[in-house]
């Protein structure tokens, strides 16, 4: 059975557009639970945020519904080389360049939007070099068959 | 009041310290300690730690934030000195 379409985008993301070569990431994981070390870093966990139908009172016809998948992507970095935003924004950078180079994303989706742009910790100054995340959003729009989101 | 005079202190760190070159010239006889740190105030765990170097306070005459500090053929640059008011300093320090 093949998975939601979400997963299916959010694995695609990880595996195929946002990979550490893209990045410059050293690791690239989904909800990763671990915390990361020195040689995990910068890292980039790629997590679903919402995943909400377009429409305002259901699907507008029997046979699709359209959606609209949130994405975050975290970045987690330390330096105390470069300003914390500037080496983070280096990897916003290619992975912006990455999302939006095929908004179908190998025909998962039929639009990508890029979101908001956060950082925290930026001025974090404990520890043996500062570390900051930020934290960049994309929104997907998709279409599944009504009576079956993986397909 | 501070009960022990500067040798005291001095003999104190000779026994238990290491000697640490500040802005390559200055060497002083002080602790290290490395201890793990957690960044977990934001939205990822990262490893980390929190290098400190325990001093005399009348060791550091003339040395402020940026300078440099080689403790154990690492390179640090000082960020913080946190005079504790009885005669030792704790110099906070980043890689």
């Amino acid at each position: 059975m093949s998975a939601l379409r979400a997963e299916q985008i959010l694995a695609y993301l990880a595996g195929t557009v946002l990979t550490p070569t893209v990045t410059g990431c050293a690791t690239v994981n989904r909800n990763y639970p671990y915390t990361l070390a020195d040689a995990d870093l910068p890292g980039l966990y790629i997590n679903q945020v919402s995943d909400k139908p377009i429409g305002d009172k259901g699907p507008d016809n029997l046979v699709f519904q359209d959606w609209t998948l949130s994405v975050e992507c975290l970045i987690g970095a330390k330096s105390s080389t470069l300003p914390l935003d500037t080496a983070l924004n280096v990897i916003r950078l290619a992975i912006h360049k990455a999302v939006m180079a095929d908004i179908t994303l190998g025909g998962l989706t039929y639009n990508a939007y890029p979101g908001e742009v956060t950082i925290e910790g930026k001025d974090n100054a404990v520890g043996e070099q500062p570390a900051a995340v930020m934290k960049v959003l994309f929104d997907f729009d998709y279409r599944t068959h009504i009576t079956d989101p993986s397909a | 009041m501070p009960v022990e005079s500067t040798a005291d202190r001095l003999a104190m760190l000779s026994d238990f310290g290491e000697v640490a070159l500040i802005n390559g010239v200055t060497s002083v006889t002080g602790i290290f300690d490395d201890k793990f740190l957690m960044v977990d105030d934001i939205s990822m765990n990262i490893v980390s730690s929190e290098p400190q170097f325990h001093c005399r306070t009348s060791d550091l005459t003339g040395i402020t934030n940026g300078m440099t500090c080689v403790v154990n053929s690492t390179n640090y640059v000082i960020t913080t000195l946190e005079d504790d008011g009885t005669g030792f300093t704790v110099v906070t320090l980043h890689k």
